[in-house]
This record gives structure tokens, C-alpha cells and sequence, in this order.
């Protein structure tokens, strides 16, 4: 943690993320106006003090959305990992730890679906499932638990033949015992720095589709269908499109940036992507 | 006097600053002579010779002077550098199997070498010299050999083709920095008689680096000592063997015998 | 050759099986009735009668593997049946017509990519912590957190609006492409900088290196031929793979530049529930998957001398 402490770049992304989530939680109190509040008389209006960031087509205040668009595009990213690196952890725990047939098969479900590209897969299941959020999430856990279950399928076999694991085998304890008090606090680590280069990428992928207008549906504030907003009055308001991107970039920047410093600081071997 | 290397200190810039790595290594190499290096490693036998070579890159900071001819290699400039390193000053290295690029043949490897260094532009000339060396390191159906690439070759091979390589361009100084350390014993013996007929044949100046003694007893005219970075002892081969002064060359010697006592009991014990 | 090449060939027809299988099978998942939709879509009032005649006429009364069976004779034959929007429009046709404008995209987007990411990742190798590669670093870690379709806007904006020196949408000639293009390659280029570079940090120990030096080849030549080959060695395969992944990820330019491919077929098939050009789009998509993924394997064992032989 001392070492983490000492990273500059590290601790102003740490402060970024922690502030981003502070005011996602607390959007109603950080914000100005209600973000669906549409005032047409003062549509594309410029900064000003009512409206720190302007507003949109509608004249709804884009700080507004934005503060209420973290809800939807951290948080919902946040939601998808958790659900991801759940499933993963059940699958690679048992898989690891058991060893044999059903590792096997687990395994070699887990080959099949990474040699898919990730996009088809994702478009496949929301081209089934149909539009919407919740088809999005499911899609993005389809196609990321394997790749999860794998990594830490892999961890939990490196630390099945460490010592202080056969011993407790060798005194009788239960299996239950062995993995809550000895596996997962070791892998937890190394999962959490895994999450956090990756939370990155989800977050652009639900941004992305959103944008599409596959995901979040309008009224709602989300980055990337502020975007999309934006996007259709490109050419008389050019401006529109900074905020949301600016939002995710920085975000998606300070979680990869918290990333890499956690590995540099653990040195975790093979969590390279 | 082909060589001479005067208070050569090599150190290494970390961020705490310089930290001596060899400090005031002084010898002379002569036309037709072997100078043996001997030491445990880390006492700075290699990277003595990679400043002789000027090979040491920018986190290296080197004092004193390598005079080759006359010529200060440390101040050249890296152009005249590379005229001499590979055409004057040959270098036959430890870990033969990792020496040659897996990806291209040796044919490919061979020649480049030969064209970067020979004014000879005609392919067939320069493969002629390389199979004439090949003949003379023992290395027969050269044509066959120079078709395959380096994983298909046996470690002693490649240290043989090594060696041919240097005799095929003739230069004023063969430094050999361990070469007999990752083959075989069949090879080793092989590979230093090979040694012994290339200065025997072209009167070629040797720099023979090795940890091990007998094989430098074997090959070299006089001998220098290093431990930690300096010469410790130098002097003729055969009264540093016999007659050793200095506590590491003692300690190095005695190690030595105890290993060939050992050996020979366990010889013993096996055939009783 | 030609036997390692029958050889994998032959390996890959469970694989193209499985995914024909899963293309089919992800269909019967929709949560509602295919023949309803056929309907629905065209406008027809779904009665009773009219499902149970659609239902007849699309094959949906068969049991579940022999429909697969006549699906997949269906599939050989280049017949994947017609559009639910519009039953005189072919998926075949449909699929053909879009191809083109996403191959070529993804084409200079590879070329691109190319072109701009093993240049600059050698050099940030080679002169490590310089100018050179801090700015190429910092280029890398701002392309890996930009969203794609944002930059593709700003660069839309900058180009075709604000200089008008772009075409914004269309894809009737080479400058259409230019900024999609561009756009796609991004992500691409810094990842693939980084690898190159990575590798190319992870060789320059290598003993072959450092015999060569010795040897007094000279340093272009040992950067060029000895360090890149061997790195480019290791990033091959990334490189296959990313081809298929660019034309997969096509979509999102495409809709942004409005180019008719086939990511913007599938988008708008998918907000229209037209399902046999979702599948169609799957099923296609694997097998371009499956089949640079043969091609690339090819090449990495014909290039790898240590492997050419067991050929």
C-alpha cells in the first residue's frame, strides 16, 4: 500500500475514480437539475453557472446527465464485473481446486467460447435477446466468464500444491475451510488487479452499444448515448460530444492507470493481457 | 605488441551512481600468444574482454585504454569500432546453441558475416573460404551443414562453426570467452584441440577466458588471475598451476584437486 | 506442405460444425415466435391460421435436428434463406452486397495499422526511454482509453465538417474510407505498438543478438533482421487474429460513417428482429474466424524453420 502511496499518476486516478463513484452515488445531491427536465427555450445554451456544462437539444443540463450517467455507465460496468468475476470464481475455484472430469469439460467449454470474437458473440446474443440494457450486461458476462474462469482457474492450481494447503488437507479440514481461509484470500488480489485493467474495457463496450442505441434507451442519461445524441447535431453543435467523451476517457484512463499500478506493485506473474 | 589494455575500470551507472564492476585490469597481448584469464564467475573475466571488444553500451562507464595497434578502441568512434570488431578482433562465445538467429540458415548467418567485413562480393568465393575453415575444424559435408539452421546442429558444432567462422576471416586476436562451458566433455576436447591448431596454422594472438583450470593449463602461454574485479596473480602458466601465491588462486586450485579427489574416490567405490 | 495443410483443413470441420450449431441453435432461443415475426414485420395480423401457415411454410413443425440437418444443406448451398423484412430480398444477396464496403474497411484499417504500429514500435523499442518512445507511450495509453466511436466523431467533425476536407459518410470511393479507416486502426496501432515494442524489449537479451554484435554486423541490420523477425515472430499471431477482429468491430464505424457494410446490416437486423440475417451474420462471421485463424497457422509453421520441416 506504501508503494501504491508513493505512485503519483496512481493515487490521482485513485482520487478521480473515488470522487467519479462519491457523486454516481450521490447524483440527485451533486447535481443541478433533474436530468430528464427538458427546457426547450434554453436548448444549447453555453456554460453558465445554472448550467456548468451547457445543454443539450432538449435544454436539459448536460452536468446533470452526466453526474446521473455515471449511475449508468460506471456503475452498471461495475455491476457486470462483479456478476463476471462471480461466476468466474465459482467456475475456476471448482475447476482448480477439484481437478478431473468436470475441469476438463469446463475447460474445454471455456476453449470453444474465447475462440469466438468477443463483438459476434456479443451481437449475437443481444441480436436473440433483443435491445436493451439488460440483454447488454448478459452479453458482456456471456462472453467475459470464461476467460475469467480460466485465469482463475489457473491461480487456484498454483496454489494447490503450496504447503500450508496440503498441510490443511493432511490435518482433515474441510474443503469449505481450506478454500475461504487459504485460496481465495491469496487470489483475491490478483483478481481485483485483473478487474481493474479490464473494468475499462466494459465500460467502452457498454458505451458502445448504448451509443448504437442497443443499450440504455432514450430519455435516460448514459455516456455513450449522449453521445449518440450529440452525434446527430454534429454539425451545427460540434460541441455537444465533448463532455460525455471527455467522462469516459478520463474514466476508462484512471482505471487503467490504478490497473497497471497495482500490478507493478504486486508483481503478479501472468496477469498480462 | 597487438593488444595492450592499460587501468581499464569498467563501472556500472545505477541510480545510487557508479558502481565499480573491474578496476585496474592491466595486460599485453603479443603476436602469437595466449593469454589465459582465469577466475570464478562474476569476477569480471567477460565483461573485461566486452570492453576490449566495445561492446559495453551507454550504462557502462569505462576508464583507461585498449590500445589495439596503437589505437585507443575505448575513444573510437562506433564506425571504426565495427571495422575492427568481427574482421580484427574475433570473438568465439559461451551458450553456442542461443549464438545464431533460429530463424535464419547458416549459410544465411555465415555469409552475412563474411560480406559485412570482406570486400568480396562474389557469393560462391566467400562460400569457398567458409568450407575451406569448415575443412579445417573437422567439419565435413559442409554443404549439407551450411543448409541447416541452428537447432538442427549438436552445441559442438556450433562452436566449431564459430570458430571456423573467425578463421575464415583471419584476425590479429581470437577472443574465446569460455567456449568450452555448455558442451559436452567429448566436445570440449575437440573444440580446445581445434584452439591449439588455429594458432598453430595462422600464429593467431589469443585471449582464452574459462573458470576452469586444466583446460587453461592445456592452452595458454601465461595466465592472469581476477577476483572481484582485479588481476589478483599473473605470470607464466605453469608456476601459477604449481606454485600459486595469491589466497583466491589458491582457493580456486584446491577447490579444483578436491574435485578430482572426489571424482576419483567415487571411481573408485563404483568399480570396487 | 500440402498434407500439413489437408492435415488442418481436415481439423477444422469440427470446428466449423460446432459453430454452424451454434448459430442455429441461438436462434431457438428467441423469446418469441419466428413465425409471429415473419408476420408482425409484414404487417399481416398473426391469427391463429396465419401462424400455423407460416409455421408450416418456414419448417418449424420438424423436430429440432432435422430442421438443423435441412438448415445446414440449406447453408451448403449458399441459401440461407430470405429477409423476414423483405421476402424478395435474398440473406444471401443481402450479406454479398454489404460485404465489400466492410472487407475494404477492415483492409486499410489492417494496412494502417501496419503501416503506423511497426515503425513506431521499433523505434520506441530501440531507443528505449527517448523522446521517441514517450510520446509514442503516451500515444499508446490515450488510444487504449478513447472510445472509438468518440474519435471517429472529433475526427469527423475536424476533417469532413470543420476543414471539409473529408466526405462525413458514404462508401463510394477510396476517401470515404479514409477516416473510417483511420478511426478503426487506432485502438489497433497503440495495441499493437505494444507489443511489438514488449517483444522486442523481451528479445534484445537474446544471446543471438549479442553474437551478432560480436560478429560486426551492423546495428540496422541487427534491429531489422535479427530483433524484429524474432519478435514479429510472436506477435503473428495476435496479428491474424486481429483481422478477423476488425472486421467484427466494423459496426460501430460503420454506423458512424454510414457505410453500408455488413456490422451495419446486422445492427439494423437487429433492431428490425430480422433473425436470418443475424444468423446468416454468426454463422459467417465464425467461419472467417475459423478460417484466419487455419491461414494464419499456416504461415507461422511455414515461417518458423523449427516447425517448416515437420511440415
Amino acid at each position: 500500500m506504501k508503494r501504491l502511496l508513493s505512485d503519483k499518476l496512481a493515487i490521482l486516478a485513485l482520487s478521480i475514480l473515488v470522487t467519479v463513484m462519491i457523486m454516481g452515488l450521490f447524483a440527485p445531491f451533486f447535481s443541478l437539475h433533474d436530468p430528464l427536465e427538458q427546457n426547450i427555450a434554453f436548448k444549447f445554451a453555453g456554460m453558465s453557472w445554472e448550467y456548468p456544462l451547457g445543454t443539450d437539444h432538449l435544454g436539459r443540463c448536460i452536468y446533470s446527465r452526466l453526474i446521473f450517467g455515471i449511475r449508468n455507465t460506471v456503475f452498471l460496468a461495475m455491476l457486470t464485473m462483479v456478476c463476471t468475476i462471480g461466476i468466474g470464481v465459482v467456475v475456476g475455484v471448482i475447476s482448480g481446486y477439484y481437478k478431473g472430469v468436470v475441469d476438463e469439460m469446463m475447460m474445454r467449454f471455456c476453449d470453444v467460447m474465447l475462440s469466438f470474437p468477443s463483438q459476434v458473440m456479443i451481437l449475437a446474443i443481444v441480436g436473440v435477446l433483443g435491445v436493451g440494457i439488460e440483454n447488454i450486461i448478459l452479453a458482456n458476462i456471456v462472453i467475459k466468464w470464461t476467460w475469467y474462469a480460466r485465469m482463475i482457474r489457473g491461480m487456484v492450481a498454483g496454489y494447490n500444491y503450496k504447503n500450508y494447503v496440503l498441510y490443511a488437507k493432511t490435518i482433515g479440514k474441510s474443503d469449505r475451510f481450506i478454500i475461504s481461509r487459504h485460496l481465495l484470500p491469496n487470489i483475491f488480489s490478483e483478481i481485483i488487479i485483473l478487474a481493474t485493467l479490464d473494468m475499462g474495457w466494459v465500460i467502452i463496450n457498454i458505451s458502445t452499444l448504448s451509443f448504437l442505441g442497443l443499450g440504455i434507451q432514450p430519455p435516460f442519461p448514459e455516456w455513450g448515448a449522449m453521445l449518440s445524441e450529440a452525434k446527430n447535431v454534429l454539425m451545427s453543435n460540434p460541441s455537444q460530444m465533448m463532455a460525455p467523451g471527455v467522462a469516459i476517457l478520463v474514466v476508462v484512463a484512471s482505471f487503467n492507470i490504478l490497473g497497471d499500478a497495482l500490478r507493478d506493485m504486486l508483481d503478479v506473474k501472468g496477469v498480462v493481457k | 605488441m597487438i593488444l595492450e589494455v592499460k587501468n581499464l575500470c569498467v563501472s556500472v551507472r545505477t541510480k545510487k551512481g557508479l558502481h565499480p564492476l573491474v578496476s585496474d585490469v592491466t595486460f599485453n597481448l603479443e603476436k602469437n600468444h595466449c593469454l589465459g584469464i582465469l577466475g570464478e564467475s562474476g569476477s569480471g573475466k567477460s565483461l573485461t574482454c566486452k570492453a576490449v571488444m566495445g561492446l559495453l553500451d551507454a550504462n557502462f562507464h569505462l576508464e583507461g585504454e585498449v590500445l589495439f595497434h596503437g589505437k585507443n578502441i575505448l575513444t573510437m568512434f562506433e564506425k571504426e569500432k565495427s571495422l575492427i570488431r568481427g574482421k580484427e578482433i574475433c570473438m568465439v562465445i559461451q551458450n553456442p546453441m542461443t549464438a545464431f538467429n533460429p530463424l535464419f540458415s547458416m549459410e544465411n548467418q555465415l555469409l552475412e558475416t563474411l560480406q559485412t567485413h570482406l570486400h568480396v562480393k562474389n557469393k560462391k568465393e566467400l562460400l569457398r573460404l567458409i568450407l575451406e575453415a569448415f575443412e579445417k575444424m573437422n567439419l565435413h559435408e559442409g554443404e549439407a551443414i551450411l543448409k541447416k539452421y541452428p537447432h538442427q546442429l549438436s552445441g559442438g558444432m556450433l562452436q566449431r562453426m564459430m570458430i571456423a567462422l573467425c578463421i575464415a576471416l583471419n584476425p590479429s586476436v581470437i577472443i574465446a570467452d569460455e567456449p568450452t562451458t555448455a558442451i559436452d566433455v567429448v566436445n570440449q576436447v575437440e573444440v580446445i584441440r581445434e584452439l591449439k591448431k588455429v594458432r598453430e596454422l595462422y600464429q593467431t594472438s589469443m585471449l582464452f577466458i574459462s573458470h576452469d583450470l586444466s583446460i587453461l593449463s592445456q592452452i595458454s602461454d601465461t595466465m592472469m588471475v581476477m577476483h572481484q574485479g582485479k588481476i589478483v596473480e599473473s605470470g607464466r602458466a605453469q608456476e601459477i598451476i604449481f606454485s600459486p601465491k595469491e589466497a583466491p588462486t589458491k582457493e580456486l586450485i584446491s577447490t579444483r584437486l578436491k574435485l578430482i579427489e572426489a571424482f576419483q574416490r567415487c571411481v573408485k567405490e563404483c568399480s570396487c | 506442405m500440402r498434407n500439413y495443410v489437408l492435415k488442418r483443413l481436415l481439423f477444422t470441420l469440427p470446428m466449423m460444425l460446432a459453430i454452424s450449431f451454434i448459430a442455429f441453435v441461438i436462434i431457438s432461443f428467441i423469446p418469441s415466435d419466428p413465425a409471429e415475426v415473419a408476420l408482425r414485420v409484414n404487417e399481416i395480423i398473426p391469427t391463429h391460421e396465419a401462424v400455423a401457415s407460416m409455421r408450416e411454410s418456414l419448417g418449424l413443425n420438424d423436430p429440432f435436428l432435422v430442421r438443423y440437418v435441412n438448415w445446414l444443406y440449406d447453408c451448403l448451398r449458399l441459401d440461407f434463406g430470405s429477409s423476414y423484412i423483405n421476402h424478395n430480398r435474398l440473406v444471401f444477396d443481402e450479406i454479398l452486397r454489404s460485404l465489400p464496403a466492410t472487407l475494404k474497411l477492415a483492409l486499410f484499417s489492417f494496412i494502417l495499422v501496419i503501416v503506423v504500429s511497426f515503425p513506431i514500435g521499433i523505434l520506441s523499442a530501440v531507443f528505449k526511454d527517448s523522446i521517441t518512445d514517450k510520446v509514442a507511450r503516451v500515444f499508446m495509453f490515450l488510444f487504449t482509453a478513447i472510445p472509438n466511436y468518440w474519435l471517429g466523431l472529433i475526427l469527423m467533425w475536424f476533417f469532413a465538417i470543420h476543414f471539409n476536407l473529408l466526405p462525413t459518410s458514404g462508401a463510394t470511393s477510396f476517401v470515404h474510407y479514409i477516416l473510417p479507416a483511420i478511426t478503426l486502426s487506432m485502438t489497433y496501432v497503440s495495441t499493437y505498438i505494444r507489443l511489438i515494442r514488449n517483444s522486442m524489449l523481451e528479445n534484445m537479451q537474446e544471446n543471438y543478438l549479442f553474437y551478432a554484435r560480436v560478429r560486426g554486423i551492423s546495428e540496422v541490420v541487427i534491429v531489422l533482421k535479427h530483433l524484429f523477425t524474432n519478435s514479429l515472430q510472436s506477435t503473428m499471431n495476435a496479428l491474424g487474429m486481429s483481422f478477423v477482429q476488425l472486421i467484427a468491430g466494423t459496426f460501430v464505424i460503420e454506423n458512424i460513417f454510414a457505410i453500408p457494410g455488413i456490422g451495419r446490416l446486422c445492427i439494423s437486423a437487429i433492431f428490425n428482429r430480422d433473425y436470418p440475417i443475424i444468423q446468416a451474420y454468426i454463422l459467417m462471421m465464425g467461419l472467417l474466424f475459423v478460417f484466419c485463424n487455419l491461414f494464419i497457422d499456416i504461415i507461422q509453421t511455414y515461417l518458423d524453420p523449427k516447425q517448416r520441416r515437420s511440415m
